[in-house]
């Protein structure tokens, strides 16, 4: 399926997924909306096939639904579309962590921070869950477990949620493996859990607590934050680099360190990538210069596959 | 270690400036908020140790390029030792084109105890000659006043080289530097060789660089590096013999001459004794011992008496003199028993300035000729001191502007002329057309009649009023040996004297007249003499001939001619100036043969129409005159005659530092200078600015962007 099918409105859905565009619209809310709904008039199916026969409540048909579901006598009574919804949907519980750290802040001059990136791209993963009846949650963390937003399918969750990721400002350390702890503590019930972050300091704890994670059942779901600038390192002039985490200040000629510096983050995120498969975790590497909607598709036909495989 | 452009150096200056630019750098870093410092700051530190010595090597680089630039601009001049340095070509494997340009002033013959110029020349000549290779060209040009080029064309031969340059002698004339380099330049287009080196051998006197300097440094190129060898940086002691006066001596045994000889030295200030030898036909017969300073000329007079009629070759020469310049140390002459033309002034307008005297432009003029080698004897009176004068003393009477004269002179003036003496009339103020004049009348060739006065020399119009001579005999003997370019014609004349006409029967002829008919010069034989009446003044009164060009060939070719002398141009030759006989005044019907100091046989034939030989002496010494005709050949002693270097005050002013920059500035620092001591400079600035290129392309390839390499690459991998 392409990612970029030229639509009846004569909008390009891939303009819809543009950083830049996207950036313009402020909120992360917004942007979440506009990344969810050029998704699906390009997909024009949902995902999520419900299977359930308990049947929870009505609820009005949006493109991307399947046809199949459609209750025809609720149509021949009301004249209008809805579709059925069943337990098994509707339960599904998603812990959506981002990382607020300070390292998280920094942008080198690119359309938006990793952080802005990482909310987008939550909160429209949330959004989708939200449309199907799943209830999306939320943990702020940075050296710490900051805020966390139970998971809920209430219409107002969104809002919620993107309030909470514009607003709350994070601490300058990083501490994923307390996050996630966090969500073992909370969380008894088969989840979801999706981790965005720029994971510049894991420790091997993360890999010990996402297999804990793992063995209850849950889903981990790793996005990679990167900013191509730390990826390529195009600076150039003698340049002095401020560390965000305490590192302190380097002054140099980045030509000097550039082919060793590329090769330590290559090798950064091949580690990641290694460890992540390791401990049976779905893993994504999200560039900031790349459309939301990438990784996102790549979180669905994860998804999609994984239960095709059960 | 010179520079030709110093002030380049100031650049040097600029020497810390890599560093303040990197402190500069340092200052105007920019601040990145940098997520992944751990990845920076651990590659940091994995290349600390090459990023370092990069560091240190970039400084380097930019510090040599600063300093190298300036040094590069400054053309550095390195003095350059050993036989290899000094070898033909030896920075050069291609052919080179030697020039060697010898100047050949009287300075170069220098030679005392410590000094010997001219050996030098060839000690030069010699080694450099030893270093040419197969394939190298050499030539010989003498710098002299008239630039030689002893071989015909560049040879690879030094044994050759060498031989011409034994035929090549110090002179006495001035040096024409510039054509001399003309004629080197010549010869390296001649040889056609890649590489072109010409080198001047010269004295280290300044002055014929003097006109070199005059010109632009154009009058350098084409000469590829020179090589400027001034043979002496000190100053250069002389001791030099002037013109030798030959005369009869007033006392002693009749035939005795006494000869003096002016002496006059350089860089003697505390002055020094000489000796000075007289060699007559080749014989020392006389000795003097003489003390001669700077300043304060000095005189060695000889006595000799010769026995028997003839001429005798004879020279002065200085010897015992720690050191000079041996081409000015002798002087050479003829010695001829009344050999000397006698000539008795009679001033007719004594005054007590001496710039009114009647004679005051003649004398100075004899004195000029005796300084030039004419063999003249003096002797000035009054009218009245006439009557004791014994006329057959003299071979030549003036009487210049002699109004009146004793009772009893006219007649034996008259006899003196039958008996083959000359008569020089000249007038003047007093000489009128009254009855005193008449006395005078029996020497006339016609009575005076009246004084045309056309104008003075003080009126301002004076040039437009004066006539001029218009018609002159240009075969007359007087002015036949004249050069053209003397410009009698243009001589101009205020008052003269109108004769009665000449009548039919009379011998007396017109020579020259004036633009307005009067008679100008007017020629009579009688007896065995003859007398000449030059209508005008001989000073300056009623004509300008004393100041023009011609005033001094005249009165020598008039008193020649009066005296019987004529036939050769001047008695006394001088190096290079042309010597001219008339063979019909000498009765000479076929060809003259003179034979030169080194015994050369010369034959001077005239062409047809022409009744004058001429020929250039070259060098100095007695040169022995003959008649050739059928009968054989016929030695005529009396036209026998020296040639000598022309009479200069001997200066040697030094070549200075000044001079030498400017010769280095206007060839590109090709210009070196060697003492004789195997020692020239060389322009080091092509080395440096090769230096500067390595040093360029190291900072360049440290300093390239890593992503200018990585672009580089990738875009070759893509081709």
């Amino acid at each position: 399926m392409s990612e970029t099918p030229t639509t009846g409105a004569g909008v390009e859905p891939g303009a819809r997924f543009d950083p830049r565009v996207l950036e313009a619209l402020g909120s992360t809310r917004l942007r979440a909306l506009h990344v969810v709904e050029g998704m699906i008039v390009g997909m024009h199916r949902s995902p999520h096939k419900g299977a359930s026969v308990e049947f929870a409540e009505y609820k009005e048909y949006q493109p991307g639904d399947d046809v199949r579901s459609i209750d025809w006598r609720a149509y021949a009574r009301a004249d209008r579309y809805y579709v059925k919804q069943y337990d098994d949907e509707t339960n599904l519980r998603a812990y959506l962590l981002l990382d607020i750290s300070a390292s998280m802040n920094v942008a080198y001059g690119a359309a938006w921070t990793k952080r802005a990136y990482a909310a987008t791209l939550l909160a429209a993963f949330a959004y989708l869950l939200i449309r199907q009846g799943d209830a999306p949650g939320l943990l702020l963390f940075d050296g710490q477990p900051r805020t966390l937003l139970p998971p809920s399918t209430k219409r107002s969750q969104l809002e919620d949620l993107c309030r909470l990721a514009d607003e709350v400002e994070g601490g300058p350390a990083t501490d994923i493996e307390a996050a996630l702890r966090r969500i073992a503590e909370a969380s008894a019930r088969r989840s979801l859990v999706v981790l965005a972050s720029d994971l510049l300091d894991p420790n091997e704890e993360l890999l010990t607590m996402a297999r804990v994670l793992r063995r209850r059942g849950m889903e981990v779901v790793v996005f990679h934050i990167v900013d191509p600038a730390e990826e390529r390192f195009p600076f150039e002039g003698m340049t002095t680099f401020v560390g965000q985490e305490g590192e302190g200040e380097l002054l140099c000629e980045p030509d000097d360190l550039r082919s060793a510096y590329v090769e330590a983050f290559a090798a950064h995120l091949d580690a990641m990538r290694t460890r992540c498969r390791q401990g049976d975790l779905e893993y994504f590497v999200s560039r900031t210069d790349e459309p939301v909607s990438g990784p996102l598709q790549q979180l669905l036909q994860g998804r999609t596959r994984r239960r095709g495989r059960r | 270690m010179s520079f030709l452009h110093p002030w380049m150096l100031l650049g040097l200056l600029g020497v810390a400036l890599p560093i303040v630019l990197h402190l500069l750098n340092r200052r105007r870093a920019v601040r990145v908020a940098f997520a992944p410092m751990r990845f920076l700051l651990e590659s940091q530190k994995r290349r600390e140790k090459a990023l370092r010595l990069k560091r240190w090597l970039l400084l380097a680089f930019r510090v040599l390029l600063v300093l190298l630039l300036p040094l590069a601009m400054a053309q550095p001049l390195v003095r350059c030792g050993g036989e290899d340095a000094h070898g033909v070509g030896a920075d050069a494997r291609l052919p080179a084109s030697i020039v060697f340009v010898v100047e050949d002033s009287p300075p170069m013959s220098a030679r005392g105890e410590r000094v010997d110029v001219w050996a030098q020349v060839t000690e030069q000549i010699d080694r450099r000659t030893r270093q040419m290779r197969a394939w190298d060209r050499a030539a010989l040009v003498v710098a002299s006043h008239e630039p030689r080029v002893p071989l015909r064309e560049p040879i690879g031969d030094r044994v050759a080289l060498l031989q011409a340059l034994r035929g090549v002698a110090p002179t006495f004339g001035a040096v024409d530097l510039p054509a001399a380099l003309r004629e080197a330049r010549a010869l390296h287009e001649e040889a056609a060789l890649s590489t072109r080196v010409t080198v001047v051998l010269v004295s280290g006197d300044e002055r014929p660089w003097r006109s070199l300097l005059a010109q632009d440094e154009g009058s350098l190129a084409g000469l590829g590096q020179i090589e400027i060898q001034p043979l002496a940086r000190e100053a250069l002691h002389n001791v030099s013999v002037g013109a030798l006066r030959v005369e009869p001596a007033a006392e002693g045994v009749p035939g005795t001459l006494a000869i003096r000889a002016p002496l006059t030295s350089l860089h003697y200030p505390e002055g020094v004794e000489v000796d000075v030898a007289l060699f007559v036909a080749e014989e020392q017969v006389a000795l003097r011992r003489v003390r001669v300073a700077d300043g304060a000329p000095a005189e060695a007079e000889f006595m000799h008496l010769l026995e028997e009629e003839g001429t005798r070759a004879m020279r002065v020469e200085v010897q015992g003199v720690a050191q000079s310049w041996r081409a000015d140390d002798l002087r050479h002459g003829v010695l001829q028993r009344g050999g000397a033309l006698r000539v008795l002034l009679v001033n007719g307008d004594l005054r007590a300035a001496q710039v009114n005297d009647e004679l005051f432009f003649l004398e100075r003029a004899m004195d000029a000729l005796r300084a030039g080698g004419v063999d003249l004897s003096l002797r000035v009176v009054t009218p009245d001191a006439l009557t004791r004068e014994r006329l057959e003393l003299f071979d030549v009477a003036l009487l210049a502007n002699v109004g009146e004269l004793p009772a009893g002179v006219v007649e034996g003036l008259a006899a003196w002329v039958e008996g083959g003496g000359g008569l020089w009339i000249t007038a003047g103020d007093q000489i009128r057309a009254d009855a005193q004049t008449r006395a005078i009348d029996p020497l006339l060739p016609r009575p005076v009649r009246s004084v045309r006065r056309l104008t003075r020399p003080s009126d301002p119009d004076a040039s437009v009023r004066a006539t001029r001579p218009a018609n002159v005999d240009r075969e007359h003997p007087v002015f036949r040996l004249m050069d053209p370019r003397s410009s009698w014609e243009q001589v101009e004349v205020y008052e003269y004297l109108l004769l009665e006409p000449l009548s039919a029967e009379s011998r007396a002829r017109a020579v020259a007249s004036y633009a307005d008919g009067g008679p100008a010069l007017i020629d009579e034989p009688r007896g065995q003499g003859r007398i000449l009446l030059w209508t005008s003044s001989v000073d300056a009164d009623w004509t300008d001939l004393p100041f023009r060009p011609a005033y001094l060939p005249w009165i020598h070719h008039t008193l020649d001619y009066l005296g019987r002398r004529l036939g050769r141009s001047s008695a006394g030759g001088v190096v290079g100036q042309r010597q001219r006989f008339a063979l019909d005044a000498l009765g000479v019907e076929g060809a003259l043969e003179v034979t030169t100091p080194r015994g050369e046989r010369l034959v001077l034939s005239a062409e047809e129409g022409s009744a004058a030989v001429s020929f250039v002496p070259r060098e100095g010494g007695v040169y022995r005159v003959a008649s050739l005709a059928a009968g054989g050949s016929t030695p005529m002693p009396a036209l026998d005659f020296a040639v000598n270097g022309p009479v200069v005050d001997p200066l040697w002013v030094p070549l200075d530092d000044e001079a030498m920059e400017t010769l280095r500035r206007w060839s590109g620092g090709r210009v070196a200078e060697g003492a004789g001591a195997g020692v020239h400079e060389r322009n080091a600035w092509p080395l440096l600015l090769f230096l500067l290129l390595v040093v360029f392309y190291g900072e360049t390839l440290l300093a390239m962007r890593r992503r200018l390499w990585e672009g580089l690459f990738a875009r070759r991998g893509r081709s």
